[in-house]
């Protein structure tokens, strides 16, 4: 329970920036383990971003094979997502979150 | 004739021969020789020939010859020569015999026509024929035509008339006598015979005195032979009648017999000829004999003779020797050498050379060749075998229970897998990113940004910094010399502008031709085409403003001169410029009536007669003369008396459109109509309620006017809506355009407002509240919601004196909704909405401003536009006192001015980029300007830093507020100051002025010159006594100057070295 509480406390400590729209984290089979957007919109973002990351990792990783992906951000016209990711064979997840700096939270 | 030939010439004669031919003129010692000679030299010729039958008549020939040259010469030698001939030719013992017989005058008669021919050796005789056999004709045979004529058979007495021979008598012999004495066979071609001396002296015996022959008989008797020769005179050559003559001695009859046998043989030669003749002609013309003319001497011989070179002496003898042993000295080498050694070297005295006619070689070359496509088969198929596979096939999204995740979410720290420990470890990394995205701006193009900058600091093209014409437009029928008086964009299309043309007319001309049928006209430029309207909207009366519906772009209405509003439909005029865009291009006139027609297909039918109607009807008489009787009929008359169909010159292929609708006269304006605007989003009711509309509506049907007759009115454009209300589709005169509400508004004096311009605040219609401009400067803000229960509310709720003269401008910021621009006169204002003061006021420019527009992206900009035809850019942020830029534009005053639309979608840098700026002038010329892009792209933080001047503005204007009391008191304590002032100098002066008189009194007396001039000078300073001191040390300067100067006389210097 306490893992889960550190979990909480990241997911609050991230939303409290400004302008911050959700967070998602995402596992390697592309499965939102944990969202604060609803449930379409998390679908959406996982099934996407998750294709997109691996495309990226594999662009860094064909470029260079001992480089990695380290952290993604896709500045949109709206918004921007940051992806996280981590890729290690046992636990590969991928934290996503989405800001929009000029809304107030 | 063998014998002749070798025993005819003389072994002398023989001799001379070899010496003779070369000179033949070396030893002539007589003719005779010489002839004799040719005879000899032409004997051996013909005995060489060995030819057997040299005629008689040759030798005949060759004595005449010889008698000829006897003749000459002397008749000794030509007896002696004729005894020649007679020694000679055996065979021509008759020829020798007449020739010796003495008929030697006769045949030198003959000769002498040969004589010369008898000199020449080329006269040879000619070689008998032979008389049967075909034989070839001899090589010097002369033709008979050219031989001599036959000798005549009678002689000639001194006149050269025939006369019979000696010894002949000429007689006539009738037929009887020729029958009895037989000599019926003669006649023309056999014309002698012979008769006996016994037949004859039988005839005479006979028949005594009636014989022919009787007065012949002694003659005949003592004829010397027998029978006697008888001739058939056939031409009666003599002339007397008779056909016969006899010769009746032997010469005579000699004579004749030579004729007949001359004439026989040449018969005989002639047959020869003529059957040689046929012979050649039957032979191929290449083994036809050749005829060679034997040699003349032409005196080529001598020239030879002369030329030829002869040794006249004895050769020289010369012997040149040389020692054996001086051959082959050892000096001389001789070796072989090679060829091109040879060439090249310095001892070659002919060097090889180019010749350059040589040197270029020309080949032609004949190639075909065609080029031709391969061509090729190529098939494939498909094989199918393999199916198409998308990639992704998922249709529902893969998830996990909620325990798993759960178990995910709780799995302890450290252990594989877990999210904390993620989340922990990416953690910082999002936050780092959270926080730079919120203190910068993630948004900020920076691209954009640094192209500002490099507008900044690189000062710019040419082009960059001035405001520079892209294009104009003017056309000589409908905008020539007339006030471009309103300029509008066309909302939806790119490069399209439309400008209403008025005559430069004041009022008073107006009123003065007033009745007469002036149709105006709105122009739409397409910046395809400078020269041609893309259309033209006609309209009765003249057009001060229009717009066009911002949210139907093809709806136009237009404030006419009159107060009448009148309105257009494009729609149709839209597809047809679009169809001609594409292509064909319509008719004009026509098509124009056809659109309307088309157009009003759209709406119910009852209104599309009426407008379609009116303009076909044709004018009335009085167009105005509508009056109160009936509002449509005057839309009617309106309608109808605009010149049909296009102008012309050329421009049969613009369309002129005609309005639509026309409001009503007795409930429109009365005054010009000034001002007109669209209210877009908007409904509003009869009492002036606005209600608005959905976002995003898409209708616009309410436009606003004001008008010189204090009325703001409010229109609903939706016509058809009032038509349908109880009205017959066909009353087409009660159509009765109305406005929905009119708001009154009062001047400051207590007049109708002369309204002239209108100011909405779009954003906020529904309060109702709006600007305008009047005629006198009076800028009032009006509320146009009719409050309840009352009718006649005052709907100003201020009304200020912002200018002098017309108010021309009155636009609302696009950036800041409370600040509105006024212009009028000369000086501009900033005016915040419900202030009693302007902002901020501008200083008085020198010519008097025409327009006056904000810039549409930079929020402290704004242009102006004035009499003298300059525009001029105030750059508030740069300066605030004075434009920033003027520009002279034209010579004339400019009128109108208007910045294209941008759609509300585009950015700020799209809309700086397609910036253009219509200037419309006061003879009808319509300019697009473009403006430099440090005018069309604002600076960083504009509008902001438009604010903070704003503020500041504000602010000045609270302080001077503030100070407005303390300044009063200070005023007015300055009055009364001044006041007090002015009586203490009134009294001051009068005491100066008694004093000041004494002075003058003792100065005039001490310097007379200047006296008078100082007398003027108290006259009109009389209180002026400072002066007059300073005037006194003037004088004394001048004088001393003048002495210094040597310019006066020397007593005045004297004197006035003294003083």
């Amino acid at each position: 329970m306490v893992d889960v509480a550190a979990v909480d406390e990241t997911f609050k400590r991230l939303q409290s920036h400004k302008g911050v729209l959700g967070i998602i984290v995402i596992n390697a089979d592309g499965i939102a383990i944990r969202t604060t957007f609803d449930n379409d919109l998390t679908v959406q973002y996982a099934a996407l971003v998750s294709h997109f990351t691996v495309k990226a990792r594999s662009a860094v990783k064909k470029l260079d094979g001992d480089n990695d992906l380290k952290f993604l951000r896709i500045r949109s016209k709206k918004h921007e997502i940051m992806i996280a990711p981590e890729f290690e064979k046992s636990h590969e997840y991928y934290l996503v979150v989405v800001q929009d700096p000029s809304k107030e939270t | 004739m063998g014998d002749e030939a070798t025993a005819g010439p003389p072994p002398v004669e023989d001799g001379e021969v070899p010496v003779v031919p070369v000179t033949a003129s070396a030893a002539p010692d007589n003719q005779s020789g010489a002839a004799a000679d040719e005879a000899a030299a032409d004997g051996l010729a013909q005995a060489g020939d060995a030819e057997p039958a040299p005629a008689d008549a040759e030798g005949g020939d060759s004595g005449d010859a010889a008698a000829g040259a006897g003749a000459e010469a002397a008749p000794g030698p030509a007896e002696g020569d004729g005894a020649g001939g007679d020694q000679a030719p055996a065979a021509g013992a008759d020829g020798g015999e007449a020739q010796a017989g003495g008929e030697v005058a006769d045949v030198a008669e003959a000769a002498e026509e040969d004589g010369a021919a008898a000199e020449e050796p080329a006269e040879p005789a000619v070689p008998p024929p032979p008389p049967v056999e075909l034989e070839p004709l001899p090589e010097d045979y002369v033709p008979v035509k050219d031989l001599p004529p036959l000798p005549e058979a009678f002689a000639r007495n001194e006149e050269g008339k025939p006369i019979p021979l000696p010894g002949v008598e000429s007689l006539f012999l009738t037929g009887t006598t020729i029958e009895l004495v037989g000599l019926t066979g003669l006649g023309p071609g056999h014309v002698q015979g012979e008769l006996t001396r016994e037949v004859l002296l039988g005839d005479i015996q006979f028949r005594g005195a009636i014989s022919d022959f009787h007065a012949l008989k002694a003659k005949i008797q003592a004829a010397d032979y027998d029978p006697l020769l008888i001739r058939f005179n056939e031409d009666d050559v003599y002339g007397d009648g008779n056909n016969f003559e006899v010769a009746l001695t032997r010469a005579a009859a000699e004579v004749w017999r030579g004729i007949g046998e001359e004439a026989a043989r040449r018969a005989a030669l002639l047959e020869l000829e003529a059957a040689h003749a046929a012979a050649e002609r039957a032979k191929p013309r290449s083994k036809r004999a050749r005829k060679v003319k034997p040699w003349q001497s032409m005196g080529s011989e001598v020239d030879i003779e002369e030329a030829s070179v002869r040794p006249r002496r004895e050769p020289i003898r010369l012997v040149v020797q040389r020692r054996r042993r001086e051959f082959h000295q050892s000096g001389v080498k001789l070796a072989d050498k090679d060829a091109h050694e040879l060439w090249n070297s310095s001892q070659m005295e002919c060097r090889p050379f180019k010749d350059p006619n040589f040197d270029m070689r020309r080949m032609e070359q004949d190639v075909g060749v065609q080029a031709v496509a391969p061509l090729r088969d190529a098939t494939t198929q498909s094989s199918g075998a393999i199916p198409p596979r998308p990639a992704i096939t998922q249709t529902q999204p893969l998830d996990m229970g909620e325990a798993d995740k759960a178990e995910l979410l709780q799995r302890p720290r450290a252990a594989p897998g877990s999210v904390a420990d993620f989340l922990e470890r990416v953690r910082d990394q999002c936050e780092v990113a959270l926080v730079q995205n919120e203190i910068t701006n993630i948004f900020r193009d920076d691209l954009t940004a640094l192209n500002d900058e490099a507008d900044g600091g690189g000062g710019g093209s040419r082009k960059e910094t001035l405001v520079s014409e892209a294009q104009s437009f003017t056309h000589l029928t409908y905008s020539k010399n007339k006030v471009v008086s309103a300029i509008q964009w066309l909302p939806h299309r790119k490069g399209v502008v439309a400008v209403a043309c008025t005559e430069a007319q004041s009022h008073a001309e107006r009123v003065s031709r007033m009745g007469r049928t002036a149709p105006a006209h709105i122009l739409l430029w397409n910046f395809r085409d400078p020269i041609h309207p893309e259309l033209v909207l006609q309209s009765p009366w003249e057009v001060f403003s229009f717009q066009f519906n911002p949210l139907q772009p093809d709806l136009l209405t237009g404030g006419c001169y009159n107060g009448q509003v009148v309105l257009w439909d494009l729609s149709a005029e839209a597809d047809r410029l679009g169809r001609r865009a594409a292509g064909g291009s319509g008719g004009a006139g026509g098509a124009g009536v056809k659109g309307l027609d088309a157009g009003g297909g759209i709406t119910p039918a009852p209104s599309v007669k009426a407008p379609l109607d009116l303009s076909l009807t044709p004018p009335p008489s009085a167009p105005t003369g509508a009056g109160g009787g009936g509002g449509g009929g005057a839309a009617a008359a309106g309608g109808g008396d605009g010149s049909g169909g296009s102008t012309a010159d050329g421009d049969a292929h613009i369309p002129v459109v005609k309005h639509r609708f026309m409001t009503d006269t007795q409930f429109s304006h009365h005054q010009v109509v000034t001002d007109l605007q669209w209210l877009p989003g908007v409904d509003i009711s009869h009492r002036g309620k606005v209600t608005k509309l959905g976002e995003g509506s898409k209708e616009c049907n309410f436009f606003a006017t004001i008008a010189a007759d204090g009325k703001v009115l409010f229109w609903d454009v939706r016509v058809e809506k009032l038509l349908k209300k109880g009205k017959k589709a066909d009353d087409l005169l009660d159509l009765v355009w109305k406005p929905i509400h009119s708001v009154h508004l009062i001047s400051l004096i207590g007049m109708d407002l002369g309204g002239t311009r209108l100011a909405f605040d779009f954003r906020r219609l529904e309060q109702g509240m709006f600007f305008a401009g009047s005629f006198d400067g009076e800028l009032v803000y009006a509320d146009f919601i009719k409050p309840e229960g009352e009718e006649n509310p005052d709907y100003a709720k201020s009304c200020l004196q912002a200018h002098v003269g017309p108010v021309i401008a009155l636009e609302r910021s696009p950036f800041f909704e409370d600040i509105v621009l006024t212009c009028g006169d000369w000086q501009w204002q900033l005016w915040q909405e419900g202030s009693a003061t302007p902002l901020f006021q501008s200083g008085y420019a020198q010519d008097y401003y025409t327009a006056a527009v904000w810039s549409p992206t930079r929020p402290a900009v704004l242009y102006l536009a004035d009499q003298s035809g300059s525009l001029e850019v105030w750059d508030l942020l740069d300066r605030s006192h004075e434009p920033s830029i003027r520009v002279t534009l034209a010579a004339t005053p400019i009128m109108s001015l208007a910045f294209n639309p941008m759609p509300a979608a585009a950015s700020a840098a799209q809309q700086a980029a397609q910036q253009l700026l219509a200037v419309g002038d006061a003879t009808g010329v319509l300019r697009i300007m473009e403006l430099p892009r440090n005018l069309r792209r604002p600076v960083h933080n504009e509008r902001k830093l438009m604010g903070t001047w704003l503020e500041r503005q504000q602010l000045r204007l609270a302080d001077v507020g503030a100070r407005q009391p303390a300044r009063a008191a200070a005023r007015k304590e300055a009055e009364e100051r001044k006041k007090e002032a002015e009586a203490a100098a009134v009294a001051e002066a009068a005491a100066r002025e008694a004093a000041a008189k004494d002075a003058a009194a003792a100065a005039a007396a001490g310097l007379p010159p200047s006296g008078a001039d100082r007398r003027d000078r108290k006259g009109q300073h009389p209180v002026a006594e400072l002066d007059e001191k300073a005037e006194q040390e003037y004088l004394k300067l001048e004088a001393r100057f003048k002495a210094q100067l040597g310019l006066l006389p020397p007593e005045a210097n004297g004197g006035s070295g003294g003083m």
